[in-house]
């Protein structure tokens, strides 16, 4: 029986573990100055109380969860490996962080010495570069090779030494994947030396003009996957001449892709419960490690969007690895747009608070995003739905560019970012985030900050109330004038000469009623309109922006406050949506009249938004 | 009372012996006396006549600030100007003779705050960019030295990000972003410390919002 299964050897090797890679990661935090939150502060402080015992590893382990995510994106494995390789090889450690980087950089050096020696002969020249395999031979041959062997070593060295500094550079370097980096050097040299003599290019096409073989084989060495996708599209396109009837058949590919995923993740399921058992055994408790666990994933993803965004990253990933990143976004859309209801249903259920009453509002805004009577859908995928599912797929895909590319990372990193990436995008440009906005904010602003949102969700007439003149100074002037061009051309002279106080006067006027203004500088304007034009964009300006800070102080987070005055504007457009939105906001006034908490007004303006529903065709 | 009458007579004697002696020491309590009656202008028209380390010096100084600071709070608009210059210049008097000879009634702090403040009132009240610059410089050099002596208070940061914003208006991009960047940063640090300035320092970010979208900075 291996030692280490035992559950007392466990328990020390892991206590070992999380002291060691804890001070590393203070230290670490320490030296890059960032501010140690108190959560970590009072652990260490518990652990110095508890120094004379011996700590629990329950307290080690929460102690180094919370380090790892302050010192993100660096890991504890990263930090180790540079910090261990800089006491066992001082001297080599300042060429390079780890011994990776060192061959790497030494290959690198290899293969750029290799191709200024060999183009320094004369038999490196065009004629003899135009000419492949079949048309020379000899030491001419052996050395054009030899040129293009060292312009792919260049490639795939620079590649790589890339990769690995980013990594050290971001402390997130993982010894384990050291050997993949020479493998990768292997298959780049096959791949440049191909793509320069082996693989053909149509005469005349944009490649065979401005691509050159030593530029060619720098690029196979560099992205070993382009050579590997023109070879299987070749083998396709010699498949089809001998097989012309049998294609290839998706839907067996996706049904052995989905089969193989699913397999995984239930290998990597059942690993991860083992593996919590093993803590157990060692000292902890499996609640906690478990509540520890959900503590990662962002706000508590709920099962319902938790599972969508599992087939939803399931299906990218088979799109993935079918059709490339354009693959997985096509997928995401298709599935995206399919299921638009539901998943912006759960979506909402993720971030909002759970009650009954919003899980009615959430199917009750579901269906109006299917029939298209809210803001956003009102010509079925409308702006700001249809936005909200780009930036969703958009920051999908970004996930997906960014992450490890092997098969169940993907799978498995993404049910989480995806469901997150979801809860957000969806949230912040759906009419269910709309509606929840509306209501959060309705309900959590004081008076004079609520009656300012108001007047500016509906449009209402300004009041000089909504903007102190007080709070408006030289600085607020001068900017506010540079987005209201009305007022810039107005005012032209005192902007270019500076004059601040003249700027804050005006500014602050304009602040007043609108009497005081049209007295004072109604002559600035080519018309009566222009000026009440003007006074209504400047008023704007800095409305928006002190609107926009009321909100965001009460919205939580993935809510946008200023999505929701976009989604306001195009509402009171669309004499439907308008009406939706009158609905929400008398019930916000009469919520706050008689003191109504966030469940019950969510339950009333759920009740109002359905009944014309109801009564629709 | 005839024996009490003599001894009021020495002691009026001693005090006008003393006025007489040390003049400052009269200045600074007629300063009182007029502030106590809020006669700003009577302190404002004198000139404060002592040396940085003498005693009660500061105290005058502080006074006479405060005075031209209420008249410019007050004053029509083309007189401001001169009454906040004539608080500056009083208020850097103060801080001078105060860190010559310190004086137990007179916080430095509030000495500083009240120049930082004379500091950005005469640069808003400036008619070009050209007369705003060197207030607007003076501003961000005091609230540097401020932040550097009290830097768990807010009045230096919030100083300082206001004087930023102030130099990022005068800017093109991408000068103007890279200082709107640090004024947001600045005003980030003025929002954990303590000392107030929390309207103001929301307003200031809503300036710098302002001023970002107009100059296309992304923050």
């Amino acid at each position: 029986m291996d030692s280490l299964t035992t559950p007392a050897s466990l328990g020390e090797a892991l206590r070992t573990q999380l002291n060691l890679e804890s001070e590393l990661m203070i230290a670490y935090a320490l030296s890059s100055g960032k501010e140690l939150p108190q959560s970590i502060v009072d652990a260490l402080d518990l652990l110095e109380r508890e120094v004379a015992t011996v700590p629990s590893l329950a307290v080690l382990a929460g102690l180094h969860t919370a380090l790892s995510r302050l010192v993100a994106p660096a890991t504890p494995r990263g930090i180790k490996a540079i910090r261990l390789d800089a006491e066992q090889h001082p001297a080599l450690h300042r060429i390079g962080a780890v011994p990776s980087l060192r061959y790497l950089l030494f290959a690198a050096f290899g293969f750029a010495w290799m191709f200024f020696l060999t183009s320094l002969n004369p038999g490196i020249n065009p004629g003899n570069l135009a000419k492949d395999i079949y048309t020379s031979s000899g030491w001419d041959l052996a050395l054009v090779m030899t040129f293009l062997l060292s312009a792919a070593g260049i490639g795939v060295s620079f590649g790589a030494l890339f990769e690995v500094f980013q990594s050290v550079s971001d402390r997130n370097y993982d010894p384990a994947q050291d050997g993949i980096y020479w493998v990768r050097i292997g298959i780049g040299l096959i791949a440049g030396l191909m793509l320069a003599q082996l693989i053909p290019f149509p005469q005349g096409t944009a490649a065979s003009d401005t691509l050159t073989r030593p530029l060619l084989a720098l690029i196979g060495g560099y992205s070993a996957s382009v050579v590997h996708r023109i070879l299987e599209r070749l083998v396709t396109a010699l498949e089809s001449i001998f097989i012309p009837q049998q294609g290839a058949d998706p839907a067996a590919a996706e049904r052995d892709l989905r089969q193989r995923l699913a397999e995984e993740q239930s290998r990597q399921l059942k690993t991860f419960d083992k593996l919590l058992g093993q803590v157990s055994a060692a000292g902890g408790t499996v609640g906690d490690v478990r509540s520890e666990l959900m503590t990662l994933l962002p706000g508590g993803v709920s099962s319902a969007l938790a599972g969508k965004a599992t087939r939803l990253a399931l299906d990218a990933g088979i799109g993935l690895m079918t059709g490339g990143i354009k693959g997985a976004s096509e997928k995401v859309v298709e599935d995206l747009v399919g299921n638009a209801g539901d998943v912006a249903a759960a979506a909402v259920r993720n971030v909002l608070p759970a009650s009954g009453a919003l899980a009615g509002l959430a199917g009750t805004a579901a269906s109006l995003v299917a029939r298209g009577a809210m803001p956003g859908t009102a010509q079925g995928q409308g702006d700001s739905g249809a936005r909200a599912i780009a930036d969703a797929v958009g920051t999908v895909t970004t996930l997906f560019r960014e992450s490890g590319k092997a098969d169940g990372q993907v799978k498995e990193v993404s049910a989480i970012d995806v469901a997150r990436t979801l809860g957000a995008a969806l949230l912040s440009g759906s009419p269910v985030g709309f509606v929840s906005a509306l209501i959060t904010v309705g309900c959590k602003l004081g008076e004079a900050e609520y009656q300012r949102w108001k007047a500016r969700v509906l449009a209402a007439p300004y009041r000089p109330e909504f903007l102190p003149p007080a709070s408006i100074n030289s600085a607020s002037a001068v900017a506010a004038m540079r987005l209201s061009p009305v007022f810039g051309r107005a005012f032209k002279p005192e902007v270019e000469a500076g004059d601040r106080l003249k700027l804050q006067e005006i500014a602050q006027c304009a602040a007043g009623p609108d009497e005081a203004f049209r007295t004072a500088f109604a002559t600035r304007f080519a018309s009566e309109a222009a000026c009440t034009e003007g006074l209504r964009e400047f008023r704007q300006v800095l409305l928006d922006r002190r609107v926009l800070n009321d909100a965001s102080g009460v919205l939580q987070d993935g809510m946008s406050a200023s999505g929701m005055l976009e989604a306001a504007d195009s509402a009171r457009a669309d004499p439907e949506a308008a009406e939706g939105l009158g609905a929400v906001m008398q019930t916000l006034d009469q919520a706050r009249a008689e003191n109504w908490d966030e469940n019950r007004t969510t339950a009333e303006v759920d009740a109002r938004l359905q009944a014309p529903t109801e009564q629709g065709p | 009372m005839p024996k009490a009458t003599p001894l009021v007579v020495s002691a009026s004697l001693l005090v006008a012996a003393c006025s007489t002696i040390n003049p400052q020491i009269g200045q600074l309590e007629t300063f009182k006396q007029e502030a106590a009656a809020r006669n700003w202008q009577a302190i404002a028209d004198t000139r404060v006549a002592c040396a940085p380390e003498s005693q009660g010096c500061a105290q005058s100084h502080q006074i006479k600030a405060d005075a031209c600071m209420s008249l410019g709070n007050n004053a029509p608009s083309a007189q401001q100007a001169a009454e906040y210059d004539c608080a500056i210049t009083e208020y850097q008097a103060a801080v001078a003779a105060q860190l010559k000879l310190p004086d137990p009634a007179i916080d430095l702090a509030v000495l500083q705050k009240g120049e930082l403040e004379a500091l950005l009132r005469r640069r808003d009240h400036s008619r070009s960019d050209r007369e705003a610059t060197p207030f607007n410089r003076a501003l961000l050099t005091e609230a540097a030295t401020v932040v550097k002596a009290a830097p768990a208070q807010a009045a230096g940061y919030y100083y300082l990000g206001d004087a930023l914003v102030s130099q990022a208006l005068s800017e093109q991009p991408p000068t103007s972003c890279e200082t709107l960047h640090r004024a947001a940063a600045t005003l980030a640090h003025a929002s954990q410390q303590p000392g107030g300035y929390a309207d103001a320092i929301t307003q200031r970010r809503r300036d710098i919002a302002n001023a970002a979208q107009a100059g296309g900075c992304k923050l």
